[in-house]
């Protein structure tokens, strides 16, 4: 159960305020560009730090402002798909994979292997390449098995079809809904694309339309 | 060549080695400090860490003499704790070095870390890595063409340095005396010019051999 309760202002003077709550598989932020989608995630991710706020996974207290606690990212166990992959260009497909697994502090918790992984997401052909030399579909299923691969409690998902050509958006979407179902990872999905969402989300949240540079607290639609 | 051209080759390659092995940590640490994060005091931190490019070098030796020196209050320090003193002797030459190339290494290794996406280091920390292992397995390894060029740049700036160097070791024949105070001493007597040719040459040619791999090195980061 993921509880997201949080106030985030930019130096701009924009603000968001959210809140919602979620135990489904897959629930999926939806809203207008800018309206603060990555925001949610990265401030989930630990990547940002809410003016205000709480956020909740099952019994973990990530954020919570008031009482003092913001826990670093690499503590919170949540993995993170980036839009463009943000795969380390210096590391090649092998080790970019292994990278969040070696730094699991418990290493007998690895609830899926490597091998597993990599034969769902269809890697073995690539393993010994560098990021440069993989296609932009490859690149996102990398960053998928590295992110998986970090056995991570929650999975955020950024707009993982944007750095995609538009003809493998199918595939990727069914090696994401494949990962999922295998893997059984909570997931928040952030994406413009409809029948991605559609397709995925048992839950979808509406961050709502721009007012006046003030969010309005999201909707639950639970599906 | 002579003992002493060659003395003053091998000292001028010893004093740039030992400055820019000796100020590379810290060139890192403030290329990456004034690259990644805003404080308080970065505009006067800048100031002070660019400020041996455009002082007389004279003076930033006389400085150097003043902190350094066996009565200063840092020199006195090092003194009393390490026997280890600057003032006449190659080690002060090499902090001299150190100080004037300093800016030289920060600008290049500064930019090298502008360079790194900052969202790798944050795909690093969602994926377990702590600041220091992010740093020491993404920013750093993606910014190392730059930091290496800085450092190359540093080791030629530091085979030229002669104001800073003169005021805190003197000229000293086969203690302190580099290539620049070895040719300066020479155009002082009748004939010495012709005993500075080869080390002239030698000097231009590491020189221009350390400046063209550090700009190749610089492009090889902005390519990346």
């Amino acid at each position: 159960m993921l509880r997201f309760d949080c106030s985030h202002q930019y130096g701009s003077g924009f603000q968001l305020d959210f809140k919602f709550e979620s135990d489904a598989r897959v629930t999926a932020v939806c809203g207008p560009s800018g309206s603060g989608k990555t925001t949610v995630l990265a401030l989930i991710a630990g990547l940002l730090k809410p003016k205000r706020g709480r956020i909740e996974l099952d019994d973990l207290v990530l954020t919570d402002i008031a009482g003092g606690v913001f826990q670093k990212p690499e503590n919170r166990n949540v993995g993170m798909l980036f839009q463009d992959h943000c795969l380390f260009p210096h590391l090649d497909v092998r080790s970019n994979l292994g990278f969040g697994r070696k730094r699991q502090s418990n290493q007998s918790q690895n609830e899926f292997s490597e091998a597993d992984v990599i034969k769902t997401l269809e890697l073995e052909e690539i393993l010994d390449r560098y990021p440069s030399a993989i296609s932009g579909g490859q690149l996102q299923r990398v960053a998928l098995g590295r992110a998986i691969l970090a056995c991570p409690k929650l999975l955020l998902l950024d707009e993982p079809l944007t750095a995609v050509e538009p003809e493998l958006r199918d595939r990727i979407t069914d090696f994401i809904e494949n990962a999922i179902n295998r893997f059984k990872i909570p997931t928040i999905l952030v994406s413009h694309n409809e029948a991605m969402v559609d397709r995925l989300a048992d839950c979808r949240i509406d961050l709502g339309r721009i007012d006046l540079g003030r969010i309005n607290l999201g909707r639950i639609n639970l599906g | 060549m002579s003992s002493a051209e060659w003395n003053s080759i091998a000292l001028s390659l010893q004093v740039a080695t030992v400055s820019v092995l000796i100020s590379l940590p810290f060139g890192i640490l403030l290329g990456w400090l004034l690259a990644r994060k805003r404080f308080w005091g970065k505009s006067l931190l800048e100031t002070l860490v660019n400020l041996p490019l455009v002082l007389p070098p004279v003076v930033t030796g006389y400085l150097l003499l003043v902190t350094f020196g066996r009565q200063g209050w840092l020199g006195g320090w090092i003194f009393q704790w390490t026997g280890i003193r600057f003032v006449f002797d190659w080690k002060g030459a090499a902090l001299a070095a150190a100080v004037v190339s300093f800016p030289l290494m920060v600008r290049s290794i500064r930019v090298a870390f502008m360079s790194v996406d900052e969202r790798l280091e944050k795909a690093a920390r969602t994926l377990g890595a702590g600041p220091l292992d992010s740093f020491l397995t993404v920013s750093l390894p993606l910014a190392k063409h730059g930091v290496i060029a800085g450092g190359l740049l540093a080791f030629a700036r530091s085979l030229g340095e002669f104001g800073a160097t003169i005021m805190i070791a003197g000229n000293i024949a086969g203690q302190t005396q580099t290539i620049p105070l070895y040719v300066f001493d020479q155009l002082q007597v009748p004939g010495g010019t012709q005993n500075a040719y080869w080390v002239i040459g030698f000097s231009i040619a590491i020189a221009a051999a350390a400046l063209m791999i550090s700009e190749w090195l610089e492009r090889r980061t902005s390519i990346e």
